[in-house]
């Protein structure tokens, strides 16, 4: 196969900014040569997309989403990996759920990596079989959008994974600080009456978690932070050494608690929606590596969980098709493309210990290829997902992804 | 001006000192109306209103009833102590249900803060929002504004204290709304656990000593304790609420001049205001309900001047 008059996304690439042509015999990258004739208007080519943490509510809830739709649509969004959250029905806390999923998956372009339950049920109580999830496919361990509140389980986790190196994934969140939160708490909060969820609910959590990975060594994750303080709270912790990581969830530095001020259940996300000043924070935190990834908490609701009175409509957004045209949004001299696209590629692989991938001639091809100045329609028609609940839904959106190779698995939408 | 600009009375925030002010001068007319021997107009005769209540609600379901019999409207109510959601339908399909009966306009009250807005959003018809969870209540919010000013003669360069649990309160957000747009200066007082953290980015002062905060100001509005609050520690029990932030008249003998006492109501009497205080001149309860009626009266008038 040939892909001609691509631009080279990958700072690890000695054909990083060049224009190529490259060709790819049974999912290995044979040759890179410059375009003899250059194009116009040349896609952009970057090591496959991945996400850490999307929900595909399979099984359970597949009227909203399930592994099918989900993985088309994170391929028509440009992936070529997804995690999933264990948070189902049954919830991943056993093999045949693990192995339900690779196997209704595995005829897909994008490859999915479930992620295991860290407790029983999620229940937080007593810890999963992780060996044997890990053996059946699991790639690492989290009770997903629920926080691990009980902090023995979190050590006994954190020790039980070192017997393979395996990573405990936190969703930050102390929840008896933020019961019955909607929103982040600020003056927006204060104003529309809405219960908030106090950036301390995620400090104390992190520090926390912190003081526990200190105490029993082992490698940790935390999923979607979202404050300054959380920023700065890591920062410190990788100087003193620990085997931290985070990412930021991306809406996060789109939009602010003020898209709230009209009580639009589309914008409430948990963790929710913070200050100018968080998303500053959280920017700089991506550029000076403090964060080591994007990503894109694709949560899928339906119509009757979304269109209802604020407090009672459920949390979450989806961005697994949008992703691309929200980079190009956030791009900028402080956020360079370039920098975007390896948080959202090479940046997971690291956290979970992936070999990294590189456009680079005998290397494994796992690539992306992005248009950035198309102009496409995000709506019923184009929406890939069973679910809407995005505010970009019904937006002329600019950037898409026109391609993904996965090995000997290739996608290219009409 | 002589109507409002939006087609709905959501929240204070989105209303403007003109419109406000329109408010009040309607409603001037319409208390000169339920002063007289008839005390109805035929205004809103062609139009039909349901008072939908998600809550609890005496006082403020009785006043705009009363304020739209006196307006001649035709009413319906429709009361459930749940949300319609325990009961299988959700909200959206119950109002729908109750417009296809040729409703014009819509009262709510609900308890989830945007729930008004909501339906502004998703159905045809006037909403009036009668209370929404925590967040506003805006005819309680005029009413008071407009009691204070009946009494002290404007508003503006006013100083208002509002007592007692305001992170629970939709009444003391709207009137802090409310009375800001009118120029005066608010002032909030009560257990610090109480108080929204950030309530002092809405530009209201914070005082955490109801002496001193009774000291400063020229009005306050006392605002009912709600007694199950004690059980997830906000305070420790009522006894100490009413003995450390509870009005009781040697408080207001003490002060240097005279201050005017409102109190949304229900009263919970020797608790957050003591009968002594509750029942004197200077307190406006009752005139603050008789009022309720014309301010009640005033909104819906120009609402409904707004149906096509």
């Amino acid at each position: 196969m040939n892909v001609r008059n691509v631009v080279v996304k990958d700072t690890h690439s000695s054909h990083h900014g060049q224009e190529v042509d490259i060709r790819i015999e049974k999912g290995i990258i044979e040759s890179i040569v410059e375009s003899k004739i250059k194009a116009d208007d040349p896609k952009l080519i970057t090591p496959g997309l991945m996400d850490l943490s999307s929900h595909f509510n399979d099984p359970g809830t597949e009227y909203k989403e399930d592994l099918i739709t989900g993985l088309k649509t994170a391929c028509e969004g440009g992936f070529t990996d997804v995690c999933i959250l264990p948070n189902t029905l049954p919830t991943a806390d056993n093999r045949s759920t693990i192995e339900y999923i690779l196997t209704k998956a595995s005829r897909q372009v994008t490859s999915v990596h479930p992620l295991g339950a860290l407790s029983k049920e999620l229940k937080g109580d007593s810890l999963a079989e992780i060996l044997d999830l890990r053996a059946s496919g699991a790639i690492a361990f989290t009770d997903g959008v629920v926080p691990i509140m009980n902090a023995e389980l979190l050590s006994k986790a954190l020790q039980y994974v070192q017997k393979f190196k395996g990573l405990v994934i936190s969703r930050p969140r102390d929840l008896s600080l933020s019961r019955g939160g909607q929103m982040h708490e600020g003056s927006v909060s204060t104003s529309l009456g809405l219960v908030g969820i106090s950036s301390l609910s995620e400090k104390v959590m992190i520090e926390r978690d912190l003081s526990i990975l200190a105490y029993t060594g082992g490698r940790l994750h935390i999923h979607g932070i979202s404050t300054f303080e959380s920023v700065a709270l890591i920062a410190e912790a990788k100087k003193s050494g620990l085997a931290v990581t985070c990412d930021v969830i991306l809406h996060q530095l789109c939009y602010s608690d003020d898209h709230l001020s009209s009580f639009d259940p589309f914008y409430k996300v948990d963790p929710p929606l913070r200050t100018d000043k968080d998303i500053q924070a959280l920017k700089n935190g991506l550029a000076n590596g403090t964060i080591d990834a994007l990503s894109i908490d694709h949560l899928p609701q339906d119509e009757e969980s979304k269109i209802l009175e604020f407090d009672l409509a459920a949390f979450g957004m989806i961005g697994l098709q949008t992703a691309f045209s929200s980079l190009l949004s956030l791009a900028s001299k402080e956020l360079p493309l370039d920098m975007l696209l390896e948080k959202l590629s090479n940046g997971p692989r690291q956290v979970l210990k992936l070999p990294k991938i590189k456009i680079e001639e005998g290397e494994f091809a796992k690539l992306t290829l992005l248009d950035a100045h198309l102009k496409w329609q995000y709506n019923e028609e184009s929406n890939i997902s069973k679910s809407n609940n995005s505010p970009l839904f019904g937006q002329l959106l600019t950037g898409k992804s026109v391609g993904v190779i996965n090995g000997e698995k290739v996608y290219f939408p009409s | 001006m002589n109507q409002l600009i939006k087609n709905n009375l959501l929240g204070i925030k989105e209303l403007s000192l003109e419109e406000i002010e329109l408010i009040f001068e309607t409603a001037d007319n319409f208390k000169d109306v339920i002063n007289r021997p008839i005390k109805k107009v035929p205004s809103l005769r062609d139009v039909t209103i349901a008072n939908i209540f998600f809550e609890n609600s005496t006082r403020t379901q009785l006043s705009f009833e009363l304020a739209e019999k006196r307006l001649s409207a035709d009413v319906i109510n429709f009361s459930s102590s749940s949300s319609s959601v325990k009961k299988g339908e959700t909200l959206l399909d119950t109002v729908n249900n109750i417009l296809s009966m040729k409703v014009d306009m819509i009262v709510i009250r609900h308890s989830s803060p945007g729930a008004p807005h909501f339906l502004a959003k998703h159905v045809n018809s006037k909403i009036v929002n009668a209370g929404d969870g925590t967040h506003e209540h805006p005819t309680q919010a005029l009413l008071d504004a407009y009691s204070i000013r009946e009494r002290l003669g404007s508003i503006a360069g006013k100083k208002v204290v509002i007592v007692g649990d305001i992170l629970h309160s939709r009444v003391a957000l709207s009137n802090i709304f409310a009375l800001q747009k009118l120029g005066a200066e608010v002032m909030v007082c009560g257990p610090a656990t109480l108080l929204p953290k950030y309530i002092s980015a809405l530009g209201v002062k914070v005082e955490l000593d109801i002496r001193k905060a009774l000291n400063w100001c020229d009005a306050a509005n006392i605002l009912r304790i709600q007694l199950e609050r004690q059980k997830r520690s906000y305070f420790p029990s009522l006894r100490e609420y009413s003995l450390y932030y509870g009005v009781n008249k040697e408080m207001i003998n003490a002060l240097d001049k005279e201050i005017i006492i409102l109190h949304p109501g229900p009263i919970n009497r020797g608790v957050e205001i003591t009968s002594s205080v509750a029942d004197a001149d200077n307190a406006l309860i009752l005139d603050q309900v008789e009022n309720g009626v014309a301010i009640r009266m005033a909104v819906l008038y120009l609402l409904a001047g707004k149906l096509e």
